[in-house]
């Protein structure tokens, strides 16, 4: 079973824009995207 | 109470009983002022003294029993009356078309150029003082269902309207999770996809501890076909047992309510694991409801199942007799005409027979359900990207095929999801032919109107009953016109 993958991302409109795309390559697997608006993109992927 | 959960009024509604007519609430109003056309699609409902529904949309009921069933203080409140629970620190919300984006919400929108009023009530709804409220004191609102996809396409109303998490797919395991994290004080994630590992097993899915609208209890998930344009066939394939069903018809029936839906992504595969219909599965499940003593309509047929399940063991004919000589209502997809097109796109559709089949086999599963009194309402999807204008003519040749078949055929304009993101996104041109094939359906669908609806409006509140009869006058006057046009012969 794939991991979960969990984004931290700068923005809404860049978090949704990441998640669609990750939707659309990776429809099975459990993905949560947590939003901040202060930083760069930082991104933590459990599979990484 | 800790969590609330709840929607607009469009769909917390048991829209008079007549589940059909909450298709109403996918259309602006037509010919009748919106505060009209709302009280006959989409009217208030009975509560109780704590503003709890006497029905509720299935979902949402899954959604309060798992939070229940994980010792969490939640129910479902209607909308009028959540200035109850000023102390409540989720707000959970589904719905089945936040922005009228789906079909055929899109479809009326392309059509009149009218945003339906779905969308519209949402709005209301998100932008009501009640919902200010709990913006302003801080509760975190947590939306989700069938729809959570269209706030993809909505991101500034994630933030304007201080949506904390948007939970696409089954939600009964995660939505328990992202509570928890929202009770202990932790941030939950802005936007969560279930993935199959977080998607809840068949002994995980909670039975509903109040009435669903108009008895609607979930029999299946799932369906193997695989269809280009569908979403559930990327969920795992499950059947509840006879035991869960019959416990949610229980829960209905103590509730008052006298019918069961039957639900499932196709209900003639219940207790299958492959195309083909189970016939002891299929007897049992109906014997059950039949001892229940209630009325029965199911969600979805595939057509196929339907031809087979006759032809090889009866099935319609021994349903037909079982329940007794009222129509019964459900959904089918015909989606095409065209071989060529069926072939691309839902390849699957017409096992176990060959899709080569697919016009013979919508053309025998409608003439097997009418002879067995089940009224099909059907939909056609035109505006698919793949379509050719031979396609287009080939469904509008089928649907003048199944003229003398008691049903309603709805086509739905395809909007592609790409252009979605844009403000007009509605404002379409469909083609000639795409024009000629609505026109078929509203002459099939009149021809066939006066006789369901003296079925189906029967024990309607008579004022309810005289509005949609001049609803459907007014219909017939107006349309009298787009079909002779179509009619007339060139010059």
């Amino acid at each position: 079973m794939s991991e979960k993958m969990v984004l931290k991302v700068k923005g809404i409109e860049k978090a949704v824009e990441l998640f669609m795309d990750l939707q659309k390559r990776y429809p099975m697997r459990s993905i949560e995207v947590y939003v901040y608006g202060c930083s760069d993109n930082e991104r933590q992927d459990d599979d990484n | 109470m800790d969590v609330v959960i709840t929607s607009d009024r469009t769909m917390i509604t048991d829209h008079h009983g007549k589940e059909f007519l909450g298709f109403m609430t996918t259309a602006p109003p037509i010919f009748l002022p919106e505060k009209i056309w709302m009280s006959i699609a989409a009217p208030k409902i009975k509560v109780n003294e704590i503003g709890e529904p006497c029905q509720a949309p299935y979902g949402l009921r899954k959604i309060e029993a798992a939070l229940l069933d994980a010792g969490i203080d939640a129910a479902v409140i209607d909308p009028d009356h959540l200035s109850k629970h000023p102390e409540a620190k989720v707000v959970a919300i589904g719905h089945h078309d936040y922005f009228a984006l789906g079909p055929p919400s899109s479809e009326w929108w392309v059509l009149t150029g009218k945003e339906p009023v779905n969308a519209r009530s949402f709005r209301k709804f998100m932008e009501s003082k009640e919902m200010e409220y709990f913006r302003r004191k801080g509760a975190k609102i947590v939306v989700g269902g069938p729809a959570a996809w269209q706030w993809l396409y909505k991101p500034e109303l994630i933030e304007r309207w201080g949506v904390t998490t948007v939970i696409d797919g089954e939600g009964e395991r995660v939505i328990v999770d992202v509570v928890e994290r929202i009770l202990n004080g932790e941030e939950p994630p802005k936007l969560i996809q279930v993935g199959m590992d977080e998607v809840p097993s068949l002994d995980e899915i909670p039975l509903i501890k109040k009435p669903s609208v108009n008895g609607l209890v979930e029999i299946s998930r799932g369906c193997p076909r695989g269809c280009r344009f569908c979403s559930v066939t990327l969920r795992p394939l499950r059947h509840y047992t006879l035991d869960m069903i019959s416990r949610e018809i229980d829960v209905n029936l103590r509730g008052g309510i006298k019918g069961a839906i039957l639900h499932s992504d196709d209900v003639l595969l219940y207790g299958s694991s492959s195309v083909y219909p189970d016939e002891m599965a299929l007897l049992k499940l109906h014997e059950l409801v039949k001892s229940k003593g209630v009325n029965i309509a199911w969600s979805h047929f595939s057509l196929s199942a339907v031809k087979y399940s006759e032809e090889k063991f009866k099935l319609m004919s021994k349903i037909s007799e079982m329940f007794g000589d009222y129509y019964k209502g459900v959904e089918v997809g015909i989606e095409t005409g065209s071989v060529r097109l069926a072939e691309r796109i839902m390849p699957a559709k017409a096992l176990p027979y060959s899709v080569k089949d697919w016009r013979n086999i919508v053309i025998d599963a409608f003439s097997i359900m009418h002879d067995a009194k089940i009224v099909p309402a059907a939909t056609l999807i035109t505006g698919i990207p793949e379509e050719r204008p031979e396609d287009t003519i080939a469904s509008i040749e089928l649907v003048e095929d199944l003229k003398d078949f008691r049903s309603l055929i709805v086509p739905m304009y395809f909007v592609p999801m790409g252009l979605l993101r844009g403000e007009s996104w509605y404002k379409r041109e469909p083609t000639e032919e795409q024009l000629e094939l609505m026109r078929v359906c509203l002459r099939h669908d009149i021809r066939w109107l006066d006789d369901i609806f003296s079925w189906y409006a029967k024990d309607l509140n008579p004022l309810v009953r005289r509005l949609i009869s001049l609803f459907i006058s007014m219909v017939k006057r107006i349309s009298r016109g787009f079909i002779e046009i179509a009619q007339a012969p060139e010059l």
